[in-house]
């Protein structure tokens, strides 16, 4: 039995399909998802999204967002943004996050709101640099 | 003759040039509708889970949350979603009727002190909103054509923000809806406080109304929350609200370029009826000028002869 997964961001459905398990980062910690998982409602963490198919993994960058289970085996994450390691722009992802840490080092000028987002992106460009390389890798 | 012969032709080929730009505007208009229309379809899912999950915190429970907070209704946002270029109809027209009704049923009860302050879309709707002597707050209208979530996170943050420090009690949207290419309507739309009935309303329509997931209410006594309810609803009450305004936006920018598409449609078409009109003309005067050439050398030869 298989676990029918789906990734939502408030653009699109970014990937449907069906997987055998899926580990999740989440705020309290990573999980993993297994078919009959009890239902949970949890907070995503920016991180990578690792999912096993056909006994082959795969892994997508996620933003913050949350992940739900529901009965049936069925697992949705919202995330405000998630893209599949493949289509990940290293090298683009890399100037995104050195632009971030640049923008935090120089904090002193940041209001709150702003400082909050800067962090937000910097984690957001760290994991996806994360599913790039995990996915180059294997 | 000769003179009005070709003068007519001049002008053949100017009404046909004019058609050809309102031909490529149409084109233009016909491709961003679709993707409009197929950006706010691929968004409603978001919504939709968003909505489920309000629905199964808030049942059986009393929840508390700034966005859920109901308060007299003193102040009141309004967003106005316009264009900022015309030659589309009667689209801006239509939100501006809307809106002015809206205005005027505020006048008439506003010795209730209460306040009414607008954030404007496109610049059309800033100078209605400017016409009408209410207060303009914000005005937004450099959103690009291919609009991401990203790019409104100024627009609903400050929506969000202002209700949170009550500088306004209620919020509410006035926006186009997309119906299918040939119709729209204008609705308003309450948006804050958060209220999952008129989401729930406003989501089944989204897109032209195809077909919608009911929204399932399962049995709720067995999903776990981590770290806990309070928690996950700090973060979905303001995407849900997001997922709103971007759906909004999506469907007026859907039905701008639908307007757009239909009035450069109809213009190519009068173009097309004038250029006929003018060949007729033109025959005309051309076949005039011959037989008056020919009675001329006739006349000439009779008087010779």
């Amino acid at each position: 039995m298989d676990i029918k997964f789906k990734i939502i961001t408030q653009e699109r459905v970014v990937y449907d399909d069906e997987v055998s398990q899926a580990t999740i980062p989440t705020q309290d910690g990573e999980i993993t998802v297994l078919p009959r998982h009890a239902p949970i409602v949890s907070i995503l963490k920016p991180g990578v999204v690792t999912i096993k198919k056909n006994g082959k993994s795969h892994h997508l960058s996620v933003s913050s967002g949350f992940v739900e289970v529901r009965h049936g085996s069925e697992l949705v994450i919202l995330a405000d943004s998630a893209e599949r390691a493949e289509d990940v722009d290293l090298e683009r992802a890399q100037q995104a996050r050195d632009r971030a840490q640049k923008m935090l080092d120089e904090k002193e000028s940041l209001s709150a709101t702003e400082y909050a987002m800067v962090v937000a992106s910097l984690e957001k460009e760290l994991a996806r640099i994360k599913t790039s390389k995990k996915w180059k890798n294997s | 003759m000769a003179l009005s012969t070709k003068a007519i032709k001049a002008k053949i080929g100017s009404v046909k040039n004019t058609k050809k730009i309102t031909k490529a505007m149409e084109m233009v208009a016909a491709s961003k509708m679709k993707k409009a229309v197929d950006n706010a379809l691929g968004s409603r899912e978001y919504a939709e889970r968003a909505l489920e999950l309000l629905v199964h915190i808030s049942k059986d429970r009393i929840i508390k949350h700034p966005l859920l907070e109901r308060r007299d209704e003193r102040k009141t946002l309004l967003l106005v979603i316009a264009s900022n270029k015309g030659l589309c109809g009667g689209y801006n027209a239509h939100v501006r009727k809307v809106f002015n009704k809206i205005v005027d049923v505020h006048e008439n009860r506003s010795e209730t002190n209460s306040a009414l302050s607008v954030i404007t879309v496109g610049k059309y709707a800033e100078r209605f909103a400017k016409a009408r002597g209410v207060e303009v707050v914000a005005s937004f209208v450099d959103f690009p054509d291919n609009i991401f979530i990203e790019d409104i996170t100024a627009l609903s943050g400050m929506i969000i923000n202002e209700f949170e420090k009550e500088t306004y009690d209620s919020v509410r949207m006035v926006f186009s809806h997309f119906i299918s290419a040939m119709s729209s309507n204008v609705n308003t739309q309450p948006l804050l406080p958060v209220s999952p009935d008129a989401i729930e309303s406003f989501i089944s329509q989204v897109g032209g109304a195809k077909e919608s997931r009911d929204v399932v209410l399962e049995n709720l006594a067995q999903y776990r929350f981590e770290p806990n309810e309070e928690e996950v609803l700090n973060h979905v009450l303001p995407r849900l609200t997001e997922v709103q305004i971007y759906q909004a936006l999506l469907e007026s920018f859907a039905v701008e370029h639908s307007s757009r598409m239909i009035a450069m449609k109809n213009a190519s078409e009068s173009a097309d009826e004038m250029v006929s009109d003018l060949t007729l003309t033109f025959n005309k005067a051309r076949q005039a000028a011959i037989t008056q050439e020919i009675t001329e050398i006739a006349t000439a030869a009779g008087a010779i002869g």
